[in-house]
């Protein structure tokens, strides 16, 4: 059957996730590690942050993004390892090649997580649900990973199943009874609604996906706009997004750079230094994917760890960076009220469309910043970010990471 | 030996779906104990998570019991609204009850089957 001649009815995707990747590929390598609580990231000393926790790491309260040095304090006993990114993607095609034999319609969203799209592969699996039971077997056997499926008709509900299942397990949801599944889940359980939508609907004593799903339409887009109906729809368990086959470009919905600093800061010229630094660098991924973007945000995360973030739109979408940096500039000024050391500051670029920065015909000046732009982009693709860098950055790769003083 | 369905809990994150707030769709969870793989393709092993909402469907997968642990059992609801085994468990009883069955004892939907869960251990699994 060709791909999307399956009904909505018809669908069988899998949602798979494996476990505690970075921990098992490092047990692979180095099994005195198997049962020991583990996590793979950077030295506390310097500031380094989990990236990844075993199970055992986790019933301490490590979680992954904790400063190191914190998660060191709850389990004195923890093992700590730098971790082989090249290593993990090594781990990661071994698994996503023998996935690609169920099924060529793999979209991998991140190194350890991906959908698959068994339609259409009932004479091969009459059962989608055999296929993912073998599928885990397989993985287990020849890569000594584990691998956690959720089975269901579409990616939404697999997605949410398969958290049900972890660790090493497998959910199937039944067809039809998608609504039924999601009915008793907390609403915060469905991918979309984040924290601030949740307090939202608790406000309205709207706790339960069920609850949500029955809820008057009218009600819901009176209070959320269009989002309502179609988290109602969501709850419901009701998606047609497509999985995406590896030879479909995948667009990225938003495109960012953050980083946690050496040493906290609240020196604004470095921030705003950096800011300049960190736009660049999601502008150009823009620009190399024929992306515009029209919406930023900026975020901070100070010393005593509260965030902060702000976001505006552009009247008119851009992957320029000149463009960028003034209304993000301007974000990081409105937010710049706390008097606490910065730890971190990230730059988001979201609402992207394809297409190209024309600036205006009427413009010659717009025009030889176009050229500027792709003559930048240019060496930096040969020769790394750092090979030209915007005058206001220079001084942040001077070995004292200060400022020069004014002459 | 005949399948059965036995209470269970679930640990982890499958726990959430068992809540019992008023007004709410309550799901909880039967562990199936078979001698082979049936004709729905369920396990010895499987952890079925049922709903307990009343509106079953025709086609439906359904717990259906005599209000007792033990007389639990899978069925589809039919077309024609009638229960039919399923998966090697016997049918419900009608007007002709097995005589075993207590007089006028009639069969009551206990709840839908939403999913199931299968643990890393349970995989192809038998009863002994």
């Amino acid at each position: 059957m060709a791909r999307g001649a399956a009904s909505a009815r018809d669908r069988s995707i899998l949602h798979v996730d494996l476990d505690a990747f970075f921990v098992a590929v490092e047990r692979v390598r180095d099994p005195s590690l198997v049962g020991r609580p583990v996590v793979v990231g950077g030295p506390p000393e310097r500031r380094g942050v989990v990236a990844a926790a075993s199970y055992e790491a986790r019933a301490y309260g490590i979680r992954s993004a904790m400063p190191m040095a914190q998660a060191q304090r709850l389990c004195p006993d923890l093992v700590r390892v730098d971790g082989s990114h090249r290593l993990y993607g090594r781990a990661s095609r071994a698994v996503f090649a023998l996935l690609g034999a169920y099924t060529p319609i793999v979209e991998k969203v991140s190194v350890d997580e991906a959908y698959l799209d068994l339609s259409g592969t009932g004479l091969l699996f009459p059962r989608a649900v055999d296929a993912a039971e073998r599928m885990r077997r397989e993985v287990r056997e020849r890569l000594r990973l584990d691998l956690t499926v959720g089975v269901a008709r579409n990616r939404l509900v697999s997605k949410v199943a398969s958290a049900f299942a972890k660790p090493q397990g497998l959910f199937e949801v039944r067809p039809g009874q998608e609504a039924r599944f999601l009915a008793p889940l907390p609403v915060q359980r469905l991918p979309g609604i984040g924290p601030v939508t949740t307090r939202r609907l608790l406000d309205f004593r709207i706790p339960r996906l069920g609850v949500l799903a029955a809820t008057e339409s009218w009600f819901l887009e009176e209070v959320f706009g269009e989002h309502g109906p179609a988290m109602q729809r969501r709850a419901r368990g009701e998606d047609d997004t497509p999985v995406r086959p590896p030879w479909e470009p995948h667009e990225a919905r938003t495109i960012g750079h953050e980083e946690t600093f050496a040493q906290d800061t609240e020196d604004h010229g470095f921030l705003r230094a950096k800011l300049h630094e960190l736009l660049a660098a999601a502008a150009r991924r823009l620009r190399a994917q024929g992306l515009l973007a029209r919406k930023i945000s900026v975020r901070l995360r100070y010393a005593d760890f509260v965030s902060e973030s702000r976001d505006t739109t552009l009247p008119v979408a851009t992957d320029h960076d000149g463009e960028l940096l003034a209304p993000a500039l301007e974000l990081l000024h409105r937010m710049a009220t706390r008097r606490t050391l910065v730890r971190l500051l990230g730059v988001r670029l979201g609402g992207l469309s394809r297409g190209y920065w024309q600036g205006s015909l009427l413009d010659p000046r717009r025009a030889r910043e176009r050229r500027l732009v792709a003559a930048l982009d240019g060496i930096r693709d040969r020769h790394g970010m750092s090979a030209v860098r915007a005058g206001e950055t220079v001084w942040l790769r001077r070995p004292s990471g200060r400022r020069p003083a004014p002459a | 030996m005949s399948p059965r369905l036995i209470e269970a809990a679930p640990t982890g994150p499958a726990a959430q779906f068992v809540v019992h707030e008023e007004g709410l769709a309550d799901t909880f969870f039967l562990s199936l104990l078979a001698p082979a793989e049936n004709d729905e393709g369920l396990r010895h092993g499987d952890l079925l998570a049922v709903s307990a909402r009343p509106d079953a469907e025709p086609g439906d997968l359904v717990v259906w019991w005599l209000g007792t642990a033990e007389s639990q059992a899978l069925a589809r609801l039919g077309g024609d609204l009638r229960l039919h085994p399923v998966a090697g468990f016997p049918p419900p009883p009608d007007g002709d009850a097995p005589r075993s069955l207590p007089p006028g004892a009639r069969a009551r939907l206990r709840g839908v089957v939403v999913g199931r869960l299968r643990s890393a251990g349970a995989a192809g699994r038998r009863a002994g």
